[in-house]
């Protein structure tokens, strides 16, 4: 069971490879003969690569230099605040989303109380930010903010 | 050519180059904010100006926006631009422990000396120099492709596998979407958003930032260590004392970004990349590169900002572009009147003369003001808390991925790529061989593709692969890449038994 633990990362790449691999090769078929070359090849090399990870984990244990993280759930936290924001952001506009989303990643990323002065600093940088960056891209820029 | 000299340093034109260099490294340290855009959007505004004084401005642009990228490559581990991918390599490390300011001081020294060789190069060796971006053809860019995938092989630092995972992850990504050759539709699940294929910047900052800013969350620690000296000066002596030490790693990188940036196309960030990965091969601890090896910042730094010259040779002497900058500038020089070819240097020497200068003289001002601006830059990260600088860098994240094209989209894939790259950091892959793999697949598909055609065409499609002396000097330097990376590795692990 230890050596489960110590390998489990390899293991999940070499799976996490072939699977890619084999998903990118299965619709080469229908594709040109031209156009099939490099996707067929990069799935066989990620499959060739992945099978390697495998052997290589099955045959001696390889050193993992990653720890383990804390805290996981506020990266859940903070993944799922980051693709409710890119979802909604066309739904909402630039300025609401982001004026809900900085809140929410500050508290996420928040480990001790915060004075009041704190908070309207951290408010104030907020609004010269988003004001900041929308003034530069719809008046500077040019770019068409939703 | 004194004239034009003169003229590049009237007071007008140091200005305009001062305000360029400032405006151009704050845009450039901006993920998202090109180098592109921001000569874009400056030049209807040089229409009206004298037509060097144009030049100069968006020269200056140019030049501070290559530069800038090193700022949030060395303190987020997001590069500003595509170039600065393998400054982030080292100098986020170095930041980490504490060393960010060293960073910074010696990713601007880096940029002068390369920027400058880039500039000489432009003013002394431009039409000889440009007979090199015509002899590149499909195949050779297949090979220069190629030879950029193989430094994966250095990028993974003994886990050439999971390199390779990497690098294949990326080249698959870099398969969706209509075919650059063939228009073949691949991998898009019926999305018309992907016919485009997966977009590079909001690639690059979702690999890179994403992964940083949960680190940055769920870790209690500070986002940098900080030193209580380190925040007193820039550093400078020590930064200089290391630069003169790594002369010849100098010297080399920019010659490289030079000679990369005179073909069109290969750009900043295969300069950056080669320049790092000789640097490595060629250091006597290699193993110290990726943990915040001062060599490996200034490596890619002096070759990213060599380019900048080097991309002008085409540009000015053929009428080829090396880069989308300098395709805006070319634009800018054809409203103007100014017709590139050989003959331009003869026939409007004056205005070609003060560019050049002006374009050395911007160079030569981004050592005052990068180091003013970096030194500011790495304070304030460093004493900004985490509740105002995760949303700081998020909001950041978001802004670059949706401004390239006004596409909410991209800030999706921008998001889902950066979980995605958390995540298989926790299985060992890291960001740089897949991003290699997403941005070089293009060139070495189309390459392939049409250099596959041209040689059935001809009925030698092996001597049209392995016949031609630029590729077999490729091919050549590749094979070194690979045998000497194996030959490192072989090292690390004899001292090494684990």
């Amino acid at each position: 069971m230890s050596g489960l633990r110590t390998r489990w990362r390899p293991l999940v790449a070499s799976g996490l490879a072939i699977g890619i691999g084999v998903a990118a090769i299965l619709p080469t078929p229908q594709m040109s003969e031209l156009g099939r070359v490099f996707p067929m090849t990069s799935g066989i090399i990620a499959v060739a690569a992945g099978a390697g990870v495998l052997l290589q984990t099955l045959l001696r244990t390889p050193p993992v230099s990653i720890s383990d993280t804390p805290e996981l759930w506020r990266a859940g936290l903070l993944a799922t605040t980051l693709l409710l924001w890119a979802l909604v952001l066309e739904l909402f506009g630039f300025v609401v989303t982001s004026a809900v989303a900085l809140p929410c990643i500050a508290i996420i990323a928040r480990r001790e109380a915060m004075s009041a002065m704190t908070i309207v600093w951290h408010a104030v940088a907020g609004v010269v930010l988003v004001g900041g960056f929308s003034v530069l891209l719809s008046e500077v820029l040019n770019v068409r903010l939703p | 050519m004194l004239g034009a000299l003169a003229a590049a340093l009237s007071l007008e034109n140091l200005l305009l180059a001062l305000l360029g260099v400032i405006g151009g490294t704050i845009i450039g340290a901006l993920p998202g904010l090109s180098a592109t855009m921001a000569v874009a959007v400056l030049v209807p505004f040089t229409f009206t100006m004298d037509p060097s004084s144009g030049l100069i401005v968006l020269g200056a642009i140019y030049t501070g926006a290559i530069y800038g990228g090193a700022y949030s490559a060395i303190l987020v581990n997001t590069p500003g631009t595509p170039a600065a991918i393998a400054t982030s390599m080292d100098g986020f490390p170095m930041a980490r422990r504490g060393d960010g300011d060293l960073a910074v001081t010696l990713s601007c020294l880096g940029s002068v000396v390369g920027g400058t060789v880039g500039a000489l190069a432009l003013l002394f060796l431009a039409p000889p120099l440009s007979q090199i971006a015509l002899s590149f053809g499909p195949v050779e860019y297949f090979w220069l492709a190629i030879f950029g995938l193989s430094l994966i092989a250095t990028l993974s630092r003994g886990a050439t596998l999971l390199g390779l995972i990497g690098g294949a992850i990326g080249l698959i990504l870099s398969c969706v979407g209509s075919a650059v050759v063939g228009g073949d539709v691949r991998y898009t699940f019926g999305q018309t958003s992907l016919l485009g294929g997966i977009p590079v910047i909001p690639a690059l900052i979702g690999l890179y930032c994403v992964p940083v800013l949960i680190d940055m969350v769920i870790r209690p620690e500070a986002h940098l260590e900080r030193r209580a000296e380190t925040v007193r000066g820039f550093r400078f002596r020590e930064a200089f004392g290391l630069m003169r030490r790594s002369k010849f790693n100098v010297i080399r990188s920019a010659l490289i970004g030079t000679g990369v940036g005179i073909v069109p196309a290969a750009g900043g960030s295969v300069a950056g990349l080669v320049a790092y990965s000789e640097a490595r091969r060629t250091a006597r601890v290699p193993e110290a590169f990726g943990d915040g090896a001062p060599d490996g910042v200034i490596a890619s730094e002096a070759a990213n900002s060599a380019t900048v010259g080097g991309g002008f040779v085409p540009t000015l002497v053929l009428g080829i572009p090396g880069t989308p900058p300098d395709a805006i500038i070319l634009g800018a020089l054809l409203v103007q009147g100014i017709r590139t070819g050989p003959q331009l240097f003869t026939q409007q020497a004056d205005i070609v003369f003060t560019f050049t200068f002006g374009l050395l003289i911007a160079t030569l001002l981004m050592l005052p003001t990068g180091l003013i601006i970096g030194r500011y830059a790495f304070r304030l990260i460093v004493s900004v808390p985490k509740t105002a600088l995760a949303p700081a860098i998020a909001f950041l994240t978001v802004v670059g991925a949706f401004a390239i094209e006004a596409n909410t989209f991209h800030v999706a894939i921008m998001v889902a790529l950066g979980i995605f790259g958390w995540l298989v950091a926790r299985i060992g892959l890291e960001p740089s061989p897949i991003v290699l793999g997403l941005i070089l697949g293009p060139i070495a598909e189309a390459g392939f593709v049409q250099g596959w055609l041209i040689g059935g065409a001809s009925g030698n499609r092996l001597g049209m692969f392995f016949g031609q002396p630029i590729s077999i000097g490729i091919i050549a330097m590749t094979a070194i890449t690979l045998a000497s990376s194996g030959v490192f590795k072989r090292a690390v692990s004899q001292g090494n038994p684990e």
